[in-house]
């Protein structure tokens, strides 16, 4: 029975990808803002949260990286075999990534010229766009229909999988990290340019579905669509975002942001497109658990660690933000 | 080809010069010896925090400086040598990590709460901290703590229940695998060794304070008395050697002197830092500069590697007692692979086929490449040309059929007679210098009937291990 570990690796995919949009853009933005010689409010601000938030989306992290062993482990391994000391680099990248967000934020790059410590964010920025191009790289090569190819690749001992959907699929991400990431800068920054944060998430929305699009007219995406489960997927998540264009388009057309709203159509855009990704692969291939996965045990030991764990970081929050109010 | 028989096979990837061992050796210290700190770390926080709480001003004003060093070492670092440790043991040892996975993954998934927990609260006092009542911040780095040792509990299960499975290999239970004997001592030792880990960084991080030098004196004091728990560390260190199977315990106390001599490491690096730490820091109050302490770290680092080492090592020829070998065949797969051969099935090619000048030495590397290359190369790191490249052709055909009992701590051969004499073909091609001659391949029926003489001879099981 292979439902609860979707349901897991759906949610806390969709989590991860909210913080690592957060990062993603925020670095963006940072560097470009450092680029045209300049700073704001909206830059410093994500300076000071992106060490945390990248923190945060690496633990977030970890749990899909499980699930997805538990789902679909031989093809995930191989994935990773195939790619080898390329796929390994994800993690130097990500150390690099992370030093270069702590040493942007620190005192002694405040005295710095604006183009070096965009230098900084630029090197970050890299750093985040190739370990994201290549978790693509990995899942396409692991979504192989027919395993011959992989033996192919081995034989080549080539250490890149080269997939037409790859580049466009990268462009959808970081527009929905462009999505995601005014959100935040409304938490992190309130009242700071509104319209400037809703331009960069409509723009994010636009550059996300023209990259779906794209990496739909290279691949067999009618195949997929015509799943049903699939289909219930897409339509939510064509809901949530027209739901979050239409709060955004009021911001930019001078409404205040209704943070809640934009919240929780935000949180549904993560969700329903971490559920359309899980469906088509579902779709594609068959998650079939192993006899040792169906009689695992251990399930209420996590249900309750969740509680416990769920209560204790939302102490911390309430802990966090009456220390910040106060 | 019947999967419910099969075994799986993944694509073997080669770390040039370095076997795989040393690869995830590299990662895995470097992890255990950040994470392990990052533990330490936190108790040592809400120690000096209570203190704080009770008027000790200069502990709390070293709190923050010490907090700045863990978040940049362990919450980076840490975190992502832990992501790391993972993406390498796949590469490593796919079939063992799967089987970990499949077999403990709700634990695994408890673990990450655990962490989760750990990594907000840590960041709530990084951010806020300064902000807020001595008896929040102390609730805060008591959260922290938990969090960071409750982590270490749920993994600490798992990597104990690989060398001593305990009652799991019966029942399949997963608490008879998590509560296994070994557990306890691994614990005790890991909370012990990382108390004192975290002391001596901090000693470090003293060395660096712009303060008096009878305040860096006192507080050198303070922070010494976190390393008391190496009082219990012999306690631990035999309470495990009394629960590992006889074998493992054997290697580790003289029938391996690899073993033996990293045990000794790590005994005697350990040693040296507790008397040290005890009788001069704890107990004569004397003064350790930062230097002393960089000293003593990397003796820690040392016994971490030498302690890792032992732990990995015990468990030869295995990578999960009982259950899988270190090249990741399973034992009760080792009597069909001997009929069909361990390599009939693998559908990943040679990368350097044309390089071989017969297809019996193609075979023999496809057979290296399937059962020896977890803990060998051909000719860099314990090679097998160098260990094999001696012997005498009958002598090389006679310790590869009976693998197991030329050395304890290897799994049977799991391949046919044809498979032997391959591999020995390609050891003593490899060995000689004739890599531009032409090899003729060895056909000789005599040969492959002495072969599976001692094939059968030996059986497929492991060294000491009962015939199911």
């Amino acid at each position: 029975m292979s439902t609860p570990y979707v349901a897991l690796l759906v949610v806390t995919f969709a989590l991860h990808a909210l913080l690592i949009g957060f990062v993603l853009a925020g670095t963006a933005y940072v560097a470009i803002r450092g680029l045209r010689g300049g700073d704001d409010p909206l830059a410093a601000a994500s300076r000071d949260w992106l060490p945390f938030a990248l923190g945060a989306a690496i633990t977030a992290g970890v749990a899909p990286l499980l699930f997805v062993q538990v789902l679909y482990q031989p093809r995930f391994y191989t994935a990773n075999l195939l790619l080898f000391v390329r796929w390994l680099a994800i993690v130097p990248a990500l150390i690099v990534g992370f030093y270069a967000l702590y040493l942007g934020k620190s005192a002694r790059a405040a005295a710095w010229s604006a183009r070096a410590r965009a230098a900084v964010a630029t090197l970050a920025l890299a750093c985040f766009v190739f370990v994201a191009w290549s978790w693509i790289e990995d899942h396409a090569l692991a979504m192989q229909r027919d395993p011959a190819t992989w033996a192919a690749h081995y034989g080549r001992g080539a250490l890149r999988h080269r997939d037409p959907t790859i580049a466009p699929r990268l462009a959808m991400w970081l527009g929905v990290a462009a999505a995601v990431w005014p959100l935040g800068m409304l938490y992190a920054a309130p009242g700071v340019a509104p319209r400037r944060l809703a331009a960069i998430a409509l723009g994010g929305l636009a550059v996300a579905a023209l990259g779906a699009a794209l990496a739909a007219g290279a691949t067999d995406a009618r195949s997929v669509i015509d799943v049903a489960a699939a289909r219930g997927w897409l339509y939510g998540l064509a809901a949530a975002t027209a739901a979050l264009a239409l709060a955004w388009g009021a911001v930019a057309l001078g409404r205040a942001p209704a943070r809640g709203a934009i919240a929780a159509a935000t949180v549904a855009l993560a969700l329903t497109l971490a559920g359309a990704r899980e469906a088509m692969r579902a779709a594609a291939i068959d998650p079939r658990l192993a006899t040792r996965v169906e009689h695992a045990q251990g399930l209420p030991l996590f249900v309750a660690a969740l509680a416990l764990g769920g209560a204790a970081i939302g102490w911390c929050l309430v802990i966090a933000r009456r220390a910040t109010r106060g | 080809m019947d999967p419910s028989t099969s075994v799986p096979f993944y694509p073997v990837v080669e770390f040039g010069p370095a076997m795989r061992g040393l690869a995830i050796g590299a990662v895995g210290i470097v992890h255990v010896f950040l994470a392990q700190f990052a533990i330490g770390g936190g108790m040592l926080l809400t120690y000096l925090q209570w203190r704080a709480g009770r008027g000790d001003d200069l502990a709390r004003r070293f709190i923050g400086s010490f907090f700045k060093y863990l978040v940049l070492v362990s919450f980076v670092a840490g975190a992502l040598t832990g992501v790391a440790m993972w993406l390498m043991t796949i590469q490593v040892g796919p079939r063992t990590i799967g089987l970990m996975v499949d077999e403990f993954h709700w634990v695994w998934a408890t673990e990450w709460v655990c962490f989760f927990v750990e990594v907000v609260a840590g960041y709530t006092f990084l951010r806020v901290g300064d902000r807020l009542s001595d008896a929040l911040r102390l609730r805060l780095l008591a959260l922290y703590t938990g969090a960071a040792i409750a982590s270490l509990f749920w993994i600490n299960g798992i990597l104990a229940w690989q060398l001593t499975p305990g009652d799991w290999v019966r029942t399949h239970d997963l608490w008879a695998g998590f509560w296994n004997p070994s557990f306890w001592p691994s614990l005790g030792y890991r909370l012990a060794v990382a108390a004192t880990l975290a002391a001596l960084a901090a000693i470090l991080v003293v060395g660096t304070l712009e303060l008096p030098r009878a305040d860096r004196h006192r507080l050198v004091s303070v922070i010494a008395r976190l390393m008391l728990p190496m009082l219990a560390m012999p306690v631990f260190g035999l309470w495990f050697m009394a629960v590992i199977p006889d074998d493992s315990r054997r290697w580790l106390t003289g029938g391996s002197v690899a073993m033996s001599m990293f045990l000794g490491i790590a005994a005697g690096a350990t040693l040296l830092i507790g008397a040290y730490a005890l009788v001069g820091l704890v107990w004569k109050h004397l003064y350790a500069s930062g230097a002393t302490a960089a000293l003593l770290l990397a003796l820690a680092f040392a016994a971490t590697a030498a302690g890792e080492f032992v732990r990995e090592g015990a468990r030869k020829p295995y990578t999960v007692r009982g259950v899988l070998y270190s090249n990741a065949i399973a034992p009760d797969e080792v009597a069909r692979l001997r009929r069909v051969g361990s390599v009939a099935d693998d559908p990943y090619p040679l990368r350097d086929a044309a390089r071989y000048p017969n297809p019996q030495l193609a075979l023999g590397a496809r057979v290296y490449r399937a059962q020896c290359s977890a803990c060998h190369t051909l000719a860099g790191a314990n090679a097998l040309v160098e260990l094999m490249g001696g012997w005498g052709l009958e002598q090389q055909r006679l310790n590869v059929a009976q693998l197991q009992r030329t050395k304890g701590f290897m799994p049977p051969f799991a391949g046919t007679a044809a498979e032997v004499e391959a591999l020995v073909q390609l050891v003593r091609w490899e060995h000689g210098d004739a890599l531009e001659r032409a090899w003729p391949a060895s056909d000789d029926p005599a040969a492959l009937a002495r072969i599976q003489a001692w094939l059968d001879e030996a059986g497929p099981f492991a060294a000491g291990a009962v015939a199911p």
